[in-house]
């Protein structure tokens, strides 16, 4: 049997203009009521921007662009973010609003997120556990490239030979980084240095036999025996190595009995070399990227060959975080300093004086400290965790069921709708917008459900405009009723009701009380 | 069956939220702005379908005996005949599993005014035998959807569709000629061709009599027509696996056209008193009652008892194999490549083949119904003309040229069928836009050399 499919994702036409339409206005007017008018092209754009990577990750047409893409995004949408609460909080403390309000005003500015958000996922419901999930995994595989090169530069700058040694992890690390990169002057550190050197030469080895050396070389040289001399250099390497580990335990044997005890054992005139040898940082720091560089040929080689197994599609779908990643990193340090001075310049002109001032001066320590690259490696990790944390959260709603499945962008559209109504209420927005964007936050939530609803019972292919017209209005008819009778109500008890803000433990037993309904009511 | 949907709870929560927030921020408007989500949880609860609630359902399918291959209109209506208006009335017609919908959709939703009705129009694609539509399934909804009741109707009006399973006209009315047969032979007799006189004889019909010749000389003398002999007309239908190819799904597959058009064949020659065998080739056990023949044949002759009814089982064959494994016609044509049928000294190597040859009269006129989706017909064409049998192929074209793969398969299948003219058999190009039977009617003379 054939059966005629039935596109069960997304709303009919006529609900979904009922949600984003009246959710876009909705919210627009309420952060424009709480005095974030300056905000909303960004809370537009995180929500937007969280939608959009959602999207692209679950693209099915171009996979691998979409992976891309969507791990890319992940950086402006963290931005967009951070700039949302930041923003909003600085403007809230520039207005002079008190602790509360300050609050408040930020709850209605991650209400707007939520609902563009929200609006921007539930019409074709790409919001979905499966998406979220793998955009998680996404962003993990995305910031590999930023930590490996984070690690990479940063850890040299970490010991004593860098200001990193001043700073707690410099502390910290100091036992394991100081003998690798800044051994002590005026002695011998033989044991060491030969580990190392056995660290970095069996990294070669590895990087060089996963290359596909003979196969190359005979193909453009007539040396029939290059598999013989490719074996050969693996094979002295490898001995190499071992000579290596031996005679560094052994020197560490000697070493900790004193110098002196190392400079009879050594041939005369070998001592002062080998303390130059084995103690100068920049032969150090010569095998660190020796080892980093052979580490990064082999991890490259294994995808290649692992990915090599599969189809094209396949191998740019799973290397596309991955190369996104490194694009990053590489080009965060090849702009590090102007980067850094344009975010200088930008924070200094736009924040208030106190927080320019120390922001200033935290960035100014930690270049001068880690450098500019590591710095911008870190901050870039921290956006890729912002994203990540969320996108976390988002999935973590739908596992534990707190979120419906069927589509959830609808019931986070509505509830950031519902919050920033309610929080732009204590913010003295009006009680018609308030009380709007209350009935708009039933509306959105009700049509976005029927229609699903709709969809998924009679299709795609069926015209059902003026059933949701009717519904909707039905809905709407309804929420006026209840906004009228909050009028009333509030009228009546004008001058009889007053409600101090915080009455004590009976507020906290309610907010409680409610807390636990909201739970169950969710499940 | 009714069912509350407890859609509007959360409006518990959303109240106690508004009651938290307006605590903790001392909100006069907050705290107020509880009775709006208590509002929409009284209006869920108080939520009621009607209780003298009723609709009745009428089908008609416009078109009545469409050929297999043709859309069908089908018109359902829903009509409320009760006496409140109802806002949400979805409904799925119980289109039979078999037919695909290829216009429209038998789901709707509408919303229904007391005494009102709607028209949902949809198309299906028609398939040969008789296919009972079910119950139409209902749901009615509340304003509020927070109560719904679901209930199967029995539509009113046409409650089947049925595509060609008998024959309404025809096409052959040449073929109904009071003869004794078709082959002409070298003796004398009843016939319509001259053969020669003789002199009378007792007995001989009086319309045999030459009266010119008697008028002149005076002598009683017969005349004698070339007679012609009874010959077996054997229909071979092709409906092997390779053959169950579809355009899109929904639509019958090659296999399936090839027996329809066999089926509308054998009426004809049936009720032109041919003698008919016919063969279905390619068939399993499961898909014919008591099975295949000792030689994996699918065989009935016109001599048995029954014929009709037995003839009708194997093209119901045809149909449940096709049913059992069609395939969408895939974009290249390398899943059906296969071994030759013939060797090239002009052997069989085909056991089907082989079993078909072996069943053949020696005075049979063959007609062979495939798609051509592989060599085998055109081979088995090849192989009967080898053999001195009258043959004629008849091809349903399943291509539909509208992509690369099956423009290909279209030059591969007319390439069949010249292969099969130049083995001295009559080919029947069956384009399905236009009836079988004026694709027969063209090729008819050929075949009986009426």
């Amino acid at each position: 049997m054939y059966e005629t499919p039935i596109d069960e994702s997304g709303l009919p036409a006529t609900s979904r203009a009922i949600v984003v339409g009246l959710a876009a206005l909705l919210s627009g007017l309420l952060l424009v009521s709480a005095g974030l008018g300056r905000l909303v092209p960004v809370v537009a754009v995180a929500g937007l921007a969280l939608a959009g990577s959602l999207w692209l990750v679950g693209w099915e047409r171009w996979t691998a662009v979409g992976r891309l893409l969507s791990s890319l995004l992940a950086v402006p949408t963290s931005v967009a973010l951070l700039a949302v609460v930041g923003g909003a909080v600085g403007l809230a403390v520039r207005g002079g609003r008190p602790a509360p309000g300050v609050a408040a005003t930020a709850l209605v500015a991650l209400g707007g997120v939520l609902a563009a958000f929200g609006v921007a996922t539930a019409p074709w419901g790409v919001y979905d556990r499966d998406r979220a999930l793998t955009y998680v995994g996404l962003v993990g595989r995305t910031m590999l490239p930023l930590v490996v090169a984070a690690f990479a530069a940063g850890i040299v700058g970490l010991s004593s030979g860098g200001d990193g040694a001043r700073t707690p992890a410099g502390a910290l690390l100091a036992p394991v980084v100081d003998p690798l990169f800044a051994p002590v002057p005026g002695r011998t550190h033989i044991g060491v240095f030969c580990l190392f050197l056995a660290v970095t030469t069996v990294a070669v080895e590895r990087a060089t036999m996963a290359l596909p050396l003979t196969e190359l070389l005979t193909e453009t040289t007539d040396d029939t025996d290059t598999a013989g001399a490719v074996e050969s250099v693996s094979r002295a390497l490898g001995w190499g190595s071992v000579l290596a580990v031996f005679v560094g335990l052994l020197a560490l044997g000697v070493e900790t009995r004193g110098q002196s005890i190392v400079a009879g054992m050594l041939p005369a005139g070998f001592y002062d070399p080998a303390v130059g040898l084995t103690g100068a940082p920049a032969l150090r720091e010569f095998l660190w990227t020796v080892l980093v560089a052979s580490v990064v040929v082999r991890l490259t080689v294994w995808l290649v060959q692992r990915a090599a197994r599969s189809s094209a599609d396949r191998l740019a779908t799973v290397l596309a975080p991955y190369v996104g990643g490194s694009l990053l990193a590489g080009g965060l340090l090849a702009v590090a300093g102007p980067l850094l001075d344009a975010v200088l310049e930008a924070v200094q002109s736009a924040a208030p004086a106190p927080v320019a001032a120390g922001v200033t001066r935290l960035l100014t320590s930690l270049v001068g400290t880690y450098g500019a690259g590591p710095v911008l490696l870190a901050a870039g990790l921290v956006l890729f965790s912002v994203a990540g944390s969320v996108t976390g959260c988002l999935w973590l709603a739908l596992v534990t069921r707190y979120l419906d499945e069927r589509n959830p962008g609808v019931h986070v559209g509505a509830a950031g709708l519902f919050g920033a109504s309610v929080f732009a209420a204590t913010l003295g927005a009006s009680q018609w917008l308030v009380l709007a964007g209350l009935v708009g936050a039933v509306v959105v939530w009700d049509a976005g459900t029927f229609g699903r609803t709709l969809r998924r019972e009679v299709g795609a292919a069926t015209e059902t405009r003026r059933t949701e017209l009717t519904h909707a209005g039905g809905t709407v008819a309804v929420g006026v009723v209840g906004a009228a009778l909050t009028l009333g109500v509030l009228e009546v008890s004008r001058g009889t009701v007053a409600a101090a803000p915080g009455t004590g433990y009976a507020t906290l037993l309610v907010a409680l009380f409610a807390a636990v309904v909201l739970v169950f009511a969710l499940r | 069956m009714r069912r509350r949907v407890h859609r509007w709870r959360g409006g518990v929560a959303a109240a106690l939220a508004l009651v938290s927030v307006g605590l903790l921020w001392g909100d006069p408007l907050v705290l107020a702005a509880v009775v709006v989500p208590l509002i929409y949880i009284v209006y869920g609860s108080l939520s009621r379908v009607p209780s003298d609630a009723s609709l009745s359902v009428s089908r008609a399918v416009v078109d009545g005996e469409p050929t297999p291959g043709e859309p069908v209109r089908v018109e359902l209506t829903v009509a409320n005949t009760g006496p409140a208006a109802l806002t949400d009335v979805r409904l799925i017609d119980g289109v039979p599993d078999e037919l695909a919908v290829v216009d429209g959709a038998p789901r709707a939703c509408v919303s229904l005014p007391a005494g009102e009705s709607e028209t949902v129009t949809y198309s299906v694609m028609a398939k040969r035998g008789s296919y009972t539509f079910g119950e139409t399934a209902v749901r009615v909804r509340t304003l509020s959807a927070s109560d719904e009741v679901t209930l199967e109707l029995a539509a009113d009006g046409d409650g089947s569709l049925t595509c060609a399973n008998t024959v309404s006209e025809v096409p052959l009315t040449d073929a109904t000629l009071p003869r004794a047969g078709t082959l002409p032979t070298d003796s004398g007799g009843d016939g319509i061709e001259f053969h020669s006189t003789r002199s009378y004889q007792h007995g001989d019909p009086v319309n045999r009599l030459d009266w010119r010749r008697y008028a002149k000389t005076g002598e009683l003398t017969t005349i004698d027509y070339r007679e012609e002999q009874a010959v077996r007309t054997v229909l071979v239908v092709d409906a092997r696996a390779a053959a169950r190819l579809t355009p899109e799904p929904g639509y019958p597959t090659g296999a399936e056209l090839s027996a329809y058009a066999a089926e509308r064949l054998f009426d004809a020659l049936s009720a032109a008193n041919v003698v008919v065998s016919v063969a279905a080739v390619g068939l399993a056990d499961e898909d014919l009652p008591g099975g295949l023949g000792p030689d994996g044949l699918a065989w009935v002759d016109d001599t048995e008892d029954h014929t009709a009814a037995r003839v009708a089982q194997l093209f119901d064959g045809v149909g449940a194999a096709a049913a059992r494994s069609a395939v969408e016609m895939p974009d290249s044509e390398a899943p059906h490549q296969r071994t030759s049928a013939l060797t090239t000294d002009g052997g069989v190597a085909d056991d089907t083949l082989s079993a078909v040859l072996a069943r053949l009269p020696a005075t049979a006129q063959v007609a062979v119904f495939s798609p051509l989706t592989d060599d085998w017909a055109s081979e088995c064409v090849e192989a009967l003309s080898q053999r001195g049998y009258p043959t004629t192929l008849v091809s349903p074209d399943i291509a539909r040229r509208d992509t690369v793969g099956t423009s290909l398969f279209a030059l591969d299948r007319t390439a069949r069928l010249c292969r099969a003219e130049l083995a001295g058999a009559t080919a029947v190009d069956w384009e399905l836009d236009t009836p079988i039977d004026v694709a027969l009617r063209a090729s008819f003379a050929d075949l009986f050399s009426v």
